[in-house]
């Protein structure tokens, strides 16, 4: 048996959303099935129907208020806007088909606003092939 | 676990061509310690997670409050102090910064009983210890 300590230095990952990019601190997946059961007569349960729900991805990091912080306000708010879907890598992981579902800039008067980012996509979801 | 810890930053810090570094745990006098500046690695508080199971590899999480002491020559300045960590010890502070740690509190004194001035810069890091198993 052996043991190994080590410090983690974990550093904000870039991800590009339709475009805009942001340094991404902390990340949310979630995908869901939803099944539909009905009660038979003799009080049993059956399972009518089984379909699965697009995966919600929640991208969350800070932005400088100096510089020009008001264009992710502008790009995300396009989208929001569009209907065009697109392809987002994080994690080593392809989501394609993503379409913005609502994004959030909080600016609470100090050096960075929180910016959290939702994105849904139908599709499954793929590894990138390493080159 | 603790001097894990502490030898890490020490290998950075020597990693960068820092002279006179030694950890907290070495009980070394002062006096052995030289006349010129000195660099002491300790960790000044510790907090330790629930362990994390996988089926060959438990990982228990920690959080560590690092305190590293510059301790200047006599009769030198807080500038020269200052611009002794500049030039030597805020770019492995620098490496290091990102989501799990970040320079949270420098303060400088004078140790009225070396008479010397010391520098101390905290980080707040955190880190895993892997502890491999044999089986699930």
């Amino acid at each position: 048996m052996s043991e190994a300590t080590a410090f983690s230095c974990r550093k904000a990952v870039p991800v590009s959303i339709g475009g805009i990019t942001i340094y991404c601190e902390s990340f949310r997946a979630a995908a869901a099935r939803v099944l539909s059961e009905e009660s038979t007569a003799d009080g049993g349960t059956v399972v009518t129907n089984s379909a699965y729900r697009s995966t919600r991805l929640v991208f969350s990091g800070r932005v400088c208020t100096q510089g020009q912080p008001e264009d992710f306000i502008l790009g995300f708010n396009g989208l929001v806007h569009s209907a065009a879907d697109f392809t987002v890598e994080y994690m080593g992981l392809i989501y394609g088909g993503c379409r913005m579902l609502s994004y959030s800039f909080e600016d609470k008067g100090g050096e960075w606003a929180e910016v959290s980012v939702t994105v849904v996509t139908e599709q499954t979801v793929e590894r990138r092939a390493d080159p | 676990m603790l001097r894990d810890i502490i030898q890490d930053i020490i290998s950075r810090l020597r990693a960068q061509d820092v002279t006179d570094v030694y950890s907290a745990f070495d009980a070394k006098a002062v006096e052995r310690k030289g006349r010129s500046f000195f660099t002491v690695v300790g960790i000044s508080a510790f907090e330790s997670s629930a362990p994390i199971y996988s089926p060959y590899t438990v990982y228990a999480p920690f959080k560590a409050e690092v305190e590293i002491n510059v301790t200047a020559p006599e009769n030198y300045s807080m500038v020269q102090l200052y611009s002794y960590y500049d030039e030597n010890i805020s770019e492995v502070v620098g490496d290091m910064s990102g989501l799990t740690c970040r320079l949270t509190k420098m303060s400088i004194k004078f140790d009225s009983n070396i008479r010397r001035l010391v520098l101390t810069v905290k980080l707040a890091a955190s880190g895993i210890t892997k502890i491999e198993r044999s089986s699930p």
